[in-house]
């Protein structure tokens, strides 16, 4: 399909002609004879480029890009003047019109400065999602998240150690990423490795690197991923899997700030800053034994727990929006909407497998879903509460489903209590009686 | 009067004629409703050039004397005014012309006429035209009253 694109001018006869023009081009052509009309529509849908009448008597031109900017559009807009007006025309680029044409317009050279808006809109727009992908944007419409986010904000500048914890898929990588992006040291390489991943024999010539000869196959020197991180942030992911002896090695490196690569008899100073995840229990394996305690202490600065997905429903839809936008993105298909029955489903859904599973169950949908809806997703919701394996006394498990049902109610209702009221068929007086009881944000 | 001052209207008049007689040159890849309409906005803009010129040069001729205005009962579309028969169908043409509305209501009764359209002058030639109107009263016995929605000509007892 062409590129989009909408002409604003208020004399009919100039929006036929450049239409039927235009469109033969391969454009996809749309006209506006009045620029208050057009602004609604530009806001309503996408447009690829704007091509603007300067002269109009509702709004000018120039006080249009105005408007275009107060409303934080950011579509190209080619301004077309009159011959000899030639102070409105830089005006307008000084107000962030991409180009201008003067009348009678050339459509051959009009074409030219409506290819290359568009080439550069396409590279503004690759660039934003490149941007989005390296920075990986974070959704955070719950509370918890926010406050999490908040306090990520203000940590990020201090080269303290920080525990990330939380279930598999929550999202401990990004929130790494997110003070590594807000710290001094975001201009430096950010490095992430998954402790449990790689072999234990493997692990220490990873993360301190080898001198040549240090062992069979060791041809030659090789850097270690602490040192590949150098000015920057080391993610260590799973630290809970990092073998004993290595906890020992690690501890020394925190302390004293320097490493020993695999063979070497000489320690290197490093400039690292170290942010440590993981989903088991720490403190108990400190306990049992299996995790140092002076090492705990260490890494354990600042902690951050990231809930799971199903006790911060207000994340579950904006997080799917995002995903549907990326990945329509991703595949150059049309954008999508999830119906409403879909949306239920997810606030009803208990996404063990947190964020990621969200993130694979919508990649999944968008590319089976023909049409601009997402009318079903292929996961089975229990119809009753879903009970952990443990069996609750009954009154812990009623008030467990109580607040669960009300924080979907209310995420659902989109915290409308007189629609919570008769969704759930109970009164208002019963649903505030429980946000007080539950301590949830009205 | 200067010609000049209508400059970037005649341009753009000019461009909408050479655009559309571009895009008949290639009429092979335009459907049968866009050649209609392409050849509509040629013979809208052509009308409107053309009463524009008519005008212009009947106001220069009245300026130096070389036209009289005559002053006798004109029929026109049915209807029986007083005035000058060339500037009377001037007026009417131009009433058209500045109308905005699809449809121009028209109340023909005794020595008046009540335009009903949207007379509102958006550029310069079309300022030209309700301004030929205004001075179409010097030269006949017409009485011409223009507000945005209304034209009302009336006459026979001034």
């Amino acid at each position: 399909m062409g590129k989009k694109i909408i002409i604003i001018d208020d004399d009919r006869d100039i929006l036929d002609l450049m239409r039927i023009r235009l469109k033969s081009y391969g454009y996809n052509i749309f006209t506006e004879s009045s620029p208050i009309e057009a602004l609604d529509r530009i806001q309503k849908y996408q447009f690829d480029l704007i091509l603007l009448d300067q002269l109009m008597p509702e709004l000018s031109g120039l006080e249009f890009i105005d408007l275009l900017k107060k409303r934080n559009i950011k579509t190209p807009v080619v301004l077309m003047t009159a011959y000899g007006s030639l102070e409105d025309a830089v005006l307008a680029m000084k107000k962030g019109a991409f180009h201008y044409i003067t009348k009678p317009i050339n459509f051959e050279e009009l074409k030219i400065i409506i290819d290359q808006a568009l080439e550069l809109s396409d590279l503004k727009k690759e660039l934003t999602e490149l941007r989005s992908l390296l920075y990986k944007e974070i959704v955070a419409e719950s509370s918890q998240m926010k406050k999490i986010l908040e306090t990520a904000k203000k940590i990020a500048p201090f080269d303290t150690t920080v525990l990330i914890t939380g279930e598999s898929g929550t999202g401990k990588e990004m929130i790494a990423n997110f003070i590594h992006n807000n710290s001094l040291r975001k201009d430096k390489p950010f490095v992430a490795i998954n402790c449990g991943a790689i072999p234990s024999d493997l692990l220490e010539s990873e993360l301190f690197g080898y001198k040549k000869g240090a062992f069979t196959g060791a041809n030659t020197d090789k850097k270690g991923l602490i040192e590949e991180a150098e000015g920057g942030t080391l993610f260590l992911d799973e630290i809970g899997d990092l073998p004993i002896d290595l906890q020992v090695k690690l501890l020394r490196v925190l302390q004293e700030k320097e490493i020993k690569p695999v063979g070497s008899n000489k320690s290197k100073k490093i400039n690292v800053r170290f942010i440590t995840a993981t989903n088991r229990d720490l403190k108990k394996m400190v306990e049992e034994g299996k995790f140092r305690e002076d090492l705990y202490y260490r890494i354990n600065v600042i902690p951050i727990h990231i809930p799971p997905l199903r006790e911060r429903k207000e994340d579950i839809i904006p997080l799917a929006r995002f995903f549907i936008k990326r990945f329509c993105s991703k595949y150059g298909i049309p954008q999508k909407k999830l119906s409403d029955n879909v949306k239920n489903k997810l606030l009803r859904y208990e996404f063990k497998g947190n964020v990621r599973e969200l993130e694979n169950i919508i990649e999944r949908a968008v590319l089976t879903t023909e049409g601009e809806q997402i009318e079903d997703i292929p996961i089975n919701v229990s119809k009753r509460y879903n009970f952990s394996s443990d069996l609750k006394p009954f009154k812990k498990a009623k008030e467990e489903f109580e607040k669960n049902y009300l924080e979907t109610l209310l995420t659902y209702t989109r915290r409308n209590i007189s629609k919570a009221s008769k969704v759930a068929g109970i009164t208002r007086a019963q649903i505030y009686r429980m946000i007080k009881k539950y301590g949830i944000e009205a | 009067m200067e010609l000049g001052k209508y400059k970037h209207d005649l341009n753009s008049f000019i461009f909408k004629m050479e655009a559309s007689a571009q895009l008949l040159q290639d009429s092979e890849a335009l459907s049968p409703d866009e050649i209609k309409l392409i050849s509509e906005i040629i013979l809208n803009n052509t009308k409107v050039l053309k009463l524009f010129f008519d005008c212009f040069s009947l106001i220069e001729r009245i300026e130096k004397n070389g036209y009289t205005p005559k002053k006798k009962k004109v029929v026109i579309e049915n209807i029986t005014l007083f005035g000058d028969p060339k500037i009377m169908e001037y007026v009417f043409n131009i009433i058209k012309i500045l109308n905005k509305n699809p449809a121009l209501i028209v109340e023909p009764v005794k020595d008046k006429i009540i335009f009903q359209g949207k007379f509102k002058p958006e550029n310069q030639i079309e300022q030209f035209f309700v301004d030929f109107l205004k001075k179409a009263i010097l030269f006949s016995k017409l009485q011409i009253d223009i507000t945005e929605d209304e034209i009302v000509l009336s006459w026979g007892k001034k």
